[in-house]
């Protein structure tokens, strides 16, 4: 991304917000409540996104990504669903960036695509607890964090087999 | 994948596993019911067992233990039924197909009461 | 390998996690007598039973309430006597209760009840000099039965608000014994009857004590076979004002609601409009002084403090909950 002019690196930044946002859409849309799953699980197709911006421009790039997000769930489906998205968004990036810097080829993106669903997760969970004040929510928390590590992985998979091809389409732009 | 992914997803499991067990742990009384042609018929409350007590449904022995209920005998031709390992998880179910009979194991309810007096 | 064999382990237990844990009974609530019946029937015929009881506790609301203007307790109350077995029957027991307690409960209260009027959370306070005056209408011994006939005194007002529930308790039971079923437990508005067989293993009924400061927590377990359990607390009907909590458990000596050291108090015996007017009448009286009432009618009881103290008096099986 360095190597990029600005005029580039904003022609990027649309594309990657574009997508973030439209595989937010389609996700919603696509999929609808199965009854095995728990109100709130998410496939979290646009993590995709955010994973790949962390990638290449590390946690600002990342933040901005959760942050448009965030403000698309608000203009579109409410605070509710904003603060949802914001909590498990802004933990989920934070451990994103923080395994991205320490980690040298100990993990694909299949490890840190678990992880951050895990992680998201997480910031939902507690941020449900604090709007209901219902400490029982916890018990969603063994079949999310199962549905983590399953849509964890295929995401991860994904990515694992995207980012050479888009790091070397970022080379030779 | 790399190693290090095998090792998330693995312990990410794991600690699935242990939020489960909670529900398995033994949560007061015990009940066996047993159905046959879908009406039940016998309700042994398995906790209270003091001895191992037995019951015969439409051509199955069926024995009631404290820990769980099982079929010991049957007059069926396939013995599926005798053959299933005891049932001793809540919901844990079998049945003796040909002689309609059915054998459940229920665990009750959080709550350990029948009625509240308010 | 191993994860795809670890993924179907998490998933079978999902599986097994999810079904219903449910106890082999039929439940069914119901609304009747301003409150919730709820049956519960080990057997067969549960929806049939819990149809008739349900009708049942609303017949006997239409004898008993003061506030149905056609009832024969109206009727009393405006006319100063009628002629009806249930009222009857039912006013020996509470005046019987009445001349052991010392007047601390009284059915004839109707006047002081009127004033308080806890049912329409008007939330009022009344006048000292009104209250007063509506106590010199209390007075049991002015109740007159003779067989089926009821008199009562001068602008007396019956009340029996305290032990309609029990009473319905103890008709579903005769009811419940001429049905012939295995056995039940049935709730009337927290005044339970339990009648017969729990499950084929011999196993008693358990009811559970509500606790004072938590609606959805109990605070022990009563077991037994058979018998009636009422509870009287100060926590059912209550409004606060200047800090202090007016509740609807009223002395009949005073007007006021009893000054008790007791949160509440469930009584257990072998009747129910007994078991209900003796936990009124031992809410009032203390737990000291509830020991001699309790004794004659063979009835045991769980008393609760208000420093949370639980204590139980006579011949009762009662279990903290943990």
């Amino acid at each position: 991304m360095k190597n990029m002019t600005k005029a580039q690196k904003t022609a990027l930044y649309g594309i990657l917000s574009a997508l973030a946002l439209l595989l937010s859409v389609l996700e919603n849309y696509l999929i609808p409540d199965i009854p095995f799953l728990p109100p709130g699980a998410k496939i979290g197709l646009s993590n995709i996104i955010t994973m790949l911006t962390a990638s290449l421009s590390g946690f600002s790039g990342a933040i901005y990504i959760t942050l448009l997000k965030g403000l698309f769930a608000f203009i579109t489906r409410g605070a509710t669903a904003c603060i949802m998205s914001l909590s498990g968004g802004i933990l989920s990036t934070a451990v994103l960036c923080l395994i991205l810097r320490l980690n040298k080829d100990k993990l694909s993106f299949v490890g840190i695509g678990v992880l951050c669903a895990c992680f998201h997760n997480l910031g939902q969970l507690a941020a449900a607890l604090v709007i209901s004040g219902t400490p029982m929510l916890f018990n969603y928390g063994k079949y999310l964090l199962i549905f983590a590590v399953i849509t964890g992985t295929a995401t991860g998979l994904c990515l694992n087999i995207l980012m050479p091809r888009i790091e070397a389409a970022l080379r030779t732009a | 994948m790399k190693k290090g992914d095998y090792y998330v997803i693995v312990s990410v499991l794991a600690l699935c596993v242990l939020l489960f067990i909670p529900s398995f742990l033994p949560s007061g009384e015990k009940t066996a019911e047993v159905y046959v042609d879908g009406e039940r018929v016998k309700t042994v409350c398995l906790t209270s067992l003091k001895t191992e007590e037995r019951f015969e449904a439409a051509g199955c022995e069926i024995l009631f233990e404290k820990d769980g209920a099982s079929f010991i005998k049957s007059d069926c031709p396939d013995q599926l039924c005798v053959k299933c390992k005891k049932l001793k998880m809540n919901g844990d179910s079998m049945a003796c197909v040909p002689n309609r009979v059915v054998v459940t194991v229920r665990a009750e309810k959080e709550n350990n009461y029948d009625i509240v007096a308010y | 390998m191993a994860v795809i064999a670890a993924a179907a382990i998490i998933v079978s237990v999902i599986i097994v996690d999810k079904r219903k844990e449910e106890y082999p009974s039929d439940t069914k609530n119901s609304v009747a007598m301003g409150t919730i019946v709820t049956v519960k029937v080990y057997g067969e015929k549960a929806a049939a039973h819990t149809d008739s009881i349900s009708k049942m506790v609303s017949s006997i609301e239409n004898v008993i309430s003061r506030k149905i203007e056609s009832s024969p307790v109206s009727i009393l109350n405006k006319a100063g006597k009628a002629d009806n077995e249930m009222v009857a029957a039912l006013l020996g027991t509470c005046l019987s209760v009445s001349k052991d307690c010392g007047g601390v409960f009284d059915v004839s209260i109707g006047a002081v009840s009127s004033l308080w009027d806890f049912d329409s959370e008007k939330n009022v306070v009344p006048e000292d000099k009104d209250i007063k005056a509506a106590l010199k209408t209390v007075d049991y011994t002015k109740i007159n039965v003779d067989g089926s006939s009821v008199s009562v005194g001068k602008n007396q007002q019956i009340d029996l608000g305290a032990v309609g529930k029990g009473y319905a308790c103890d008709v579903i039971k005769a009811y419940l014994k001429e049905a012939g079923a295995d056995g039940a437990v049935v709730s009337v508005g927290g005044s339970i009857v339990a009648y017969g067989k729990r499950n084929d293993n011999g196993d008693k009924w358990r009811i559970a004590v509500r606790d004072p400061d938590n609606e959805s927590g109990y605070i022990g377990t009563i077991r037994l076979h058979e018998g009636f359990v009422s509870t009287s607390g100060d926590y059912e009907k209550y409004f606060e004002k200047d800090g202090k909590r007016y509740h609807h458990i009223l002395n009949a000596k005073t007007g006021y609601p009893a000054e008790s050291d007791l949160r509440s108090v469930t009584v257990v015996c072998d009747s129910g409009a007994l078991s209900d007017a003796l936990s009124t009448a031992c809410f009032i009286l203390g737990e000291d002084k509830s020991q001699t009432l309790l004794q004659k009618y063979g009835a045991s009881a769980v008393f609760i403090d208000k420093d949370g103290n639980i204590t139980t008096f006579g011949d009762i099986e009662f279990e903290k909950a943990k």
